[in-house]
């Protein structure tokens, strides 16, 4: 059995959805948390490949990329689906997520106050409607949108999709979920092993 | 054997990387490439209104991290268990956070803006990405090889097209001399070098 170690900062970002997949699949990881003083972060960072977090180690080898690494856990543990049409599904859910997150990054980097108001208004009014619109017209694909997004069972695409509003809600307010992916936010939340890492882990 | 149609306009931008895996894998496919009028009245039937869209047999395909991928994994260009298949993801992501510089500098409007953008990406961000991948390219058989595994994958397929087009627009550094010898090996690989003549600049 592999050693894993996840490394990022102390927040959710681009790790939560990791330590998440880690979770569903009933594995153990050491979860390295840098403080957000960045002072042990700027001591270890010339030591992490590309300089950058989330970094996984597993048994002493080094993979960055949050994209890579998400994978490699997902395919690992029979979270990516179980054939090519599975895996593209899934691919298709985190590209698509890719592109929406796009538009919440740019206001969480936006200084200006003026600006940062207009693009929060265009997320709130425009950019998550059409974002979780298109999830639900996705999800209608498999099983009418009764089930998961990918086959049978959870897979990363539901997790993926769990964790996005869970950290955007804290900063805009998302509107209400269409009727299947309202479900489907639930099913996760009460998947036994997600239920028990979110009871834990708070906020 | 399935029916492949891959929808783009008529250019190489996101699309050129899928056509090159096609080619490298030797499977023939439709390369349906929209001029704007058309599209405009086709968007409202593509998944998610953009392209690139792959057609198999009916279903489509949006997004092009999963087209290359679903390509990939068809055609054995994806490697060959989890740890290839991590190496190539990590080849992707870090080739699309460069080219978040270089795609910034085509939507860039203010012309100053612009011209700052392109010495950066001159003088900084492109020797940086190229040192990236001499060291990532260098952990495989020392760099003398491909980029992953025994065998040429995604990875070195989107590594050469990168420089090709993004050296249209930019002054390339010179490259690092194991990158050189990849973007070379990429060139010369015989079902590339064919597409490559055809298909000119």
């Amino acid at each position: 059995m592999p050693a894993y170690k996840l490394m990022y900062f102390d927040t959710k970002g681009r790790a939560e959805v990791i330590r998440l997949a880690f979770a569903a699949a009933g594995q153990s990881f050491e979860d390295k948390r840098f403080p957000l003083s960045m002072e042990e972060w700027q001591a270890v960072k010339p030591t992490i490949p590309q300089k950058q977090l989330p970094c996984l180690q597993v048994d002493g080898r080094l993979i960055p990329q949050s994209g890579a690494i998400m994978r490699y856990v997902a395919r690992e543990f029979g979270l990516y689906g179980d054939n090519n049409d599975e895996n593209t599904r899934v691919d298709v859910i985190i590209g698509t997520a890719e592109d929406f997150l796009k538009n919440a990054f740019a206001l969480r980097y936006e200084k200006d106050e003026t600006k940062r108001a207009e693009l929060k208004k265009d997320l709130e009014e425009n950019k998550l409607p059409q974002f979780f619109s298109l999830l639900e017209d996705i999800l209608k694909e498999n099983n009418g949108g009764d089930s998961f997004f990918v086959g049978e069972k959870i897979s990363l695409a539901d997790i993926m999709i769990y964790d996005i509003p869970d950290q955007v809600g804290a900063a805009a307010k998302l509107p209400a979920f269409p009727p299947k992916l309202g479900g489907l936010i639930e099913r996760v939340k009460n998947h036994p092993k997600i239920k028990e890492y979110l009871a834990k882990r708070g906020d």
